[in-house]
């Protein structure tokens, strides 16, 4: 069920790239990002909270086994039950039971990049059950039939008149722009579904080890109405989210919101420790934690493990030039951009996203950015030399090989050199240099290179 | 002060005059500059596009173009036929005007070579006397020793590798500012990719000329006259798209633009 449409990619982006509206919404959204960032970190040490967290983190990741096992026996202790899932089915398949035994007819939802990539709504839907997103960018999202775009602003590629026509058409409501007006007629329809939805999903940024809590960051106050105000809670998160101690949430808070918005600090910080407890007047009454694989563990000792440390911010999609021209739906995958460029062959298989550890123009601003010290632009490499590798494209073999044994003559480098400058104008070269010259133009040739003028003495 | 030039060989083939300008500005700044002349490319372009094993002969080909008489040297070199002067790791420097190309030998080789056992330890070496031609200005020869006089208005743009790779930023500003009568324009959203990328240029055209074209939007709105940078491959691909494009603005390599202050 799980289709990785990555494998499209070229196709999928020049669709985009095409599109002057989605770019415009795009650039002016990112950038806007990009600034927010930048002046929000002014008053704290990025450099040093980034390698807190990176220690953090890959103190987490090294010892996953060790502080998952803690997390469980802590969250049991909470009353929560845990379910490890190592694949989508699995996950789809429990939440399913635990709606089914609960007769459950109506659940909300909060935003979770997990369940995108389970695809546990379209699922549950399927079952019957209907499943709300109720974060206003996943409702968005949900109501143009939609997958999101981006992974903290999932309706990014919308501008503010897209979105009134679609309230319009879907829900409506009258033609207004006003971005208030749109909020408040979307938690109107939201709150007759909080009211009425007898289960709640959502997803965690933070398991904690040494309490057993599952921590949501998030602004709309809909996680923590998804998480409170129904009888069943069903966590859905990744594995690699742990972190050791409650404490170490001081470095992440100030990272994380930051990094993501531009904010010092999200609205609201819930931190979830299990059922409600007798003396407690509300909450919900069972919660459930599904702790989802799907592909992690294979990263664990190998050189791409620290891709684990993602905290999901979103800022290298941000910064990110390609990201900002074609938009998260060209990258066929629930994880765009920089960071979903590894993730996606990383955890789905290299098979499923060839080319798009090659989107990328190295620029390095997605690692200048990261939050937890990922070497993103330095792991999208290592990810070509393993597809390269795998590949068996004997025309680009075969180029290569001739082009290193062109670099390894030195005479036969320059008589290379000679022959590309005389019949830099012949129709053959221009053909196959097409990829270049159906959009740029070639620089004028000179008819000696350095190294002959340096030979021939006129230098001196 | 012995300086090796170090010619990325894009530039050697195709903007010789990037390499020529580069010569005279650090004889002008009294190095004494010898070319190596069995020097080739350094292999970016394979070890960007995954091919690790090619950039790594690639890599060491260079090494040994620089060092002809280092027992490390394998049988593919030829030299030009003249003895040619030894690379000294603990006097000489190599000097290059191209941040990308100065990254690869700097940040990438030791990588790539550091399971070799005759590469390993001169590469790591070899790397932190390996300097972009403005770093090297700045960080070696003291930038109050240059001065210039051109009239043009430019503005400046960083190639991201000189910027992330190698931490280029004020150098070569501080370079432009010592010439008279330049006056310098910062681009709106100066540290955003251009585009170029190496094989991402051919590999995803639309994506990198849309890159471009945002690029040579910013650029136009500073109505400066010439886009100076370290790196002639970002300004190849901009030049390219400019002139497709229709713009008539000039796009010159910062060694260009001092030659032409000193001359």
């Amino acid at each position: 069920m799980t289709e990785i449409e990555a494998r499209h990619f070229k196709e999928l982006y020049k669709k985009q790239i095409v599109n002057d509206q989605l770019r415009a919404n795009l650039s002016k959204a990112t950038l806007q990002a990009v600034d927010s960032r930048g002046e929000s970190f002014k008053e704290v040490d990025f450099e040093f909270l980034r390698k807190q967290a990176k220690m953090i983190r890959e103190e987490s990741v090294s010892h996953l086994n060790q502080l998952l096992s803690q997390f469980e026996d802590h969250a049991r202790e909470n009353g929560c039950k845990i379910f490890y899932a190592e694949t989508p089915e699995k996950a789809r398949a429990y939440v399913l039971d635990v709606a089914m035994k609960n007769n459950v007819n109506l659940i909300v939802k909060s935003k979770s990049m997990v369940t995108e990539e389970i695809e546990l709504v379209p699922f549950l839907s399927g079952k019957g059950i209907e499943t709300v997103e109720t974060d206003l960018g996943e409702y968005i999202v949900q109501l143009a039939k939609e997958k999101p775009s981006h992974i903290t602003t999932p309706a990014i590629h919308k501008s503010r008149t897209e979105i009134a026509q679609l309230f319009h058409d879907k829900i409506g409501t009258e033609m207004n722009n006003d971005p208030k007006f749109l909020t408040a007629e979307a938690r109107r329809v939201l709150r007759e579904k909080f009211l009425s939805a007898n289960m709640g999903i959502s997803g965690a940024n933070f398991l904690i080890a040494e309490t057993g809590d599952a921590v949501i960051v998030e602004n709309e106050g809909n996680a923590r109405l998804s998480t409170s105000s129904t009888d069943i809670h069903v966590v859905v998160t990744g594995i690699e989210k742990v972190i050791p101690k409650f404490s170490d949430l001081r470095i992440f808070m100030r990272l994380l919101a930051r990094s993501s918005t531009g904010q010092k600090l999200t609205s609201y910080v819930s931190v979830l420790r299990g059922p409600r407890r007798e003396e407690e007047k509300d909450g919900p009454r069972e919660v459930h934690i599904v702790l989802v694989d799907n592909g992690r563990s294979s990263l664990l000792g190998t050189e791409h493990q620290e891709v684990l440390n993602c905290i999901r911010c979103g800022a290298c999609l941000n910064v990110c030039p390609v990201y900002r021209n074609i938009g998260g739906h060209a990258y066929g995958s629930v994880y765009p951009g920089p960071i979903g460029s590894l993730v996606t062959p990383m955890y789905f298989g290299e098979k499923n996203a060839p080319d798009l550890p090659f989107a990328s123009s190295l620029c390095g601003n997605c690692t200048e950015v990261c939050p937890v010290g990922i070497e993103i632009h330095h792991q999208l490499l290592s990810l070509r030399n393993e597809i390269v590798a795998a590949k068996k494209s004997r025309i680009e073999r075969f180029l290569f090989k001739n082009y290193r044994k062109t670099m390894l003559r030195p005479g036969r480098y320059r008589m290379m050199g000679r022959f590309a400058r005389m019949f830099s104008k012949s129709a053959l070269v221009r053909r196959m240099m097409k990829q270049w010259t159906d959009y740029r133009d070639l620089p004028e040739f000179p008819s000696q290179s350095f190294r002959e003028m340096y030979k021939s003495g006129k230098l001196n | 002060m012995r300086v090796f030039l170090f010619v990325p060989c894009f530039v050697d083939q195709l903007f010789p005059n990037v390499a020529v300008s580069t010569l005279k500005v650090l004889q002008h700044l009294g190095c004494e500059v010898l070319f190596p002349g069995d020097q080739t490319c350094c292999g970016q372009p394979a070890y960007n596009s995954g091919y690790f094993d090619e950039a790594r002969l690639m890599a060491m080909h260079q090494i040994n173009s620089f060092m002809p008489n280092s027992p490390t040297r394998n049988h593919y070199s030829t030299s030009l036929g003249k003895t040619e002067s030894e690379f000294d790791l603990k006097r000489d420097y190599a000097v290059g005007p191209s941040g990308s190309c100065v990254a690869m030998i700097r940040n990438f080789y030791p990588g790539l070579l550091e399971t070799d056992q005759r590469y390993s330890q001169v590469a790591a070496e070899f790397a932190t006397r390996t300097f972009e031609l403005t770093e090297f200005i700045n960080n070696v020869v003291g930038v109050e020793k240059f001065s210039g006089k051109l009239n043009a208005i430019v503005s400046f743009h960083d190639s991201c590798h000189g910027l992330r790779e190698l931490g280029i930023k004020d150098g070569p500003r501080n370079i432009l500012r010592r010439i008279d009568g330049l006056k310098l324009v910062e681009l709106p959203y100066n540290e955003v990719c251009c585009g170029f990328g190496g094989t991402f240029s051919v590999k995803f055209p639309e994506i990198s000329v849309a890159m471009a074209d945002e690029k040579l939007k910013n650029f136009s709105q500073t109505k400066a006259d010439i886009l100076v940078s370290t790196d002639t491959s970002c300004l190849m691909h901009l030049q390219g798209r400019a002139k497709r494009e229709g713009f008539n603005q000039r796009f010159a390599h910062i060694a260009e633009i001092m030659a032409e202050s000193i001359s």
